[in-house]
């Protein structure tokens, strides 16, 4: 089955697209660090954040409604963190919606990066820039396994559909539940499969 | 004829306490093809899991004249190379050329031969031009010949293959068993496709209940149809009279 999700435009050719993926995410790192570290007083600032970020996107051809569904996926563990802010602080509402803004725009700042760049171009950036090989190991499984996770959810749900017959109650939602617990099995067991074959070819752990 | 492996008295039960191998007792010569053949949980895979030191049982294993210990493990696994069932376990990295360029990587070589013997390995399978591919947009047969280029670029002389044929069209079968047919090494191959098993391997061994129960040559062992009923197997259509 074909499917991508975290680079799903990164074949578009855009200006962005064409950058060095290097060059991205140390802009983009810098960036993020300039928004975080900027005081909610600098209006100024954030004005210049938000066009230079609307002017990245429009740059990068992907469509606006895919900014927003993954900002909708996101902004919920956002706004569960802060949400206790203006509870706990004077002028918590205020602290509240700086973070807000500043998630925002950090948010759509990393889709840009991941958007418009191949993800193993990303890993390549990575390792090129000293990050440890272990972490982007992890990264490039967590990228190739992602696909056959998907494709076993797929396959899983079918069976399930075929077999509760258009009913939609409790005992789908247990079975649910199984599913859950049954993906979570298969997934350690391919861990170790995988092990062994990484194994098999002479990797060694410490040398990781 | 030189023995490339040699297992005696090989035992191996599962952490669980689950019998798996019993008393095996094992010989393979250079350049022979060998099936290994049985009924589901006979202990196949078992088996060659061993021949790669990724179990080991209470027995002497010895490959290409190295006992089997940790201090010549880095040899053996340079040796005995390994092609999983599931391509998917095989294929863990993004892209084709970094998983064909795993193995040499780990071996130590300089970046020239790593690079020159994944092209070779790649050239072999008749998959160069997919290098750059991601592994997940292969189609099956091509993850397959992938999963073996990914052991020939470390440049093996024994070749493990657990149920090659898995899963695979007619079209992809015949293409994996004439790349298998022109590889000039041993090969150890277990699984269910007995006509693959015939057409390839010389000698089989059948195993049963974690015990060798027959080791011969493959026509009179597949058969033989007292022998192969008797283990949860059948004569393959092509023998039958």
């Amino acid at each position: 089955m074909h499917h991508s999700f975290t680079d799903r435009f990164a074949n578009l050719d855009s200006v962005l697209s064409r950058l060095s993926a290097r060059f991205k995410i140390i802009f983009c790192l810098g960036l993020v660090i300039l928004i975080v570290l900027s005081p909610l007083r600098l209006k100024f600032a954030f004005l210049l954040y938000i066009l230079l970020i609307i002017f990245l996107i429009f740059l990068s051809k992907i469509p606006l409604l895919f900014f927003l569904k993954r900002l909708l996926a996101i902004l919920p563990f956002v706004i569960l963190v802060a949400v206790s802010i203006p509870f706990i602080q004077k002028d918590g509402w205020v602290i509240f919606i700086g973070c807000f803004i500043k998630a925002v725009l950090i948010i759509l700042s990393l889709i840009l990066l991941t958007q418009t760049t191949h993800f193993n171009h990303l890993l390549n950036a990575l390792n090129n820039l000293k990050i440890p090989g272990l972490i982007i190991m992890l990264l490039s499984f967590m990228y190739r396994y992602l696909f056959v996770l998907e494709d076993e959810i797929l396959r899983k749900k079918r069976a399930l559909d075929l077999r509760s017959a258009g009913k939609k109650d409790y005992r789908i939602m247990k079975s649910m539940a199984n599913m859950a617990g049954s993906l979570f099995i298969h997934t350690y067991e391919r861990a170790e499969r995988i092990y062994l074959a990484m194994c098999a070819r002479g990797y060694k752990s410490s040398e990781g | 004829m030189r023995r490339v492996i040699q297992i005696k008295d090989l035992s191996y039960s599962y952490p669980d306490g689950n019998r798996a191998l019993e008393d095996i007792n094992l010989d393979v010569l250079e350049g022979e093809t060998l099936g290994v053949i049985g009924p589901n949980g006979a202990g196949k895979t078992t088996l060659l899991l061993h021949l790669n030191g990724l179990l080991d049982g209470v027995a002497k294993v010895n490959i290409m004249g190295l006992e089997m210990n940790n201090h010549n493990l880095r040899e053996i696994r340079k040796a005995v190379g390994f092609v999983f069932q599931d391509p998917e376990d095989q294929l863990f990295m993004p892209t084709v050329y970094e998983d064909v360029s795993f193995g040499p990587s780990n071996l130590g070589w300089d970046k020239e031969t790593i690079k020159r013997q994944s092209q070779q390995a790649l050239r072999e399978v008749e998959l160069l031009d997919k290098a750059d591919h991601l592994s997940h947009h292969l189609s099956l047969g091509e993850k397959k010949r992938i999963s073996i280029a990914t052991v020939l670029s470390m440049k093996p002389e024994i070749l493990i293959l657990d149920e090659p044929s898995a899963n695979l069209d007619p079209a992809a079968r015949r293409h994996l068993i004439d790349l298998l047919k022109r590889l000039p090494v041993t090969k150890i191959v277990a699984g269910h496709d007995l006509e693959l098993i015939l057409e390839l391997c010389s000698r089989v061994v059948v195993l049963d209940k974690g015990r060798i129960v027959a080791d011969g040559k493959t026509e009179e062992i597949l058969s033989n149809s007292s022998l192969m009923e008797l283990h949860g197997l059948e004569v393959p259509l092509s023998l039958r009279k």
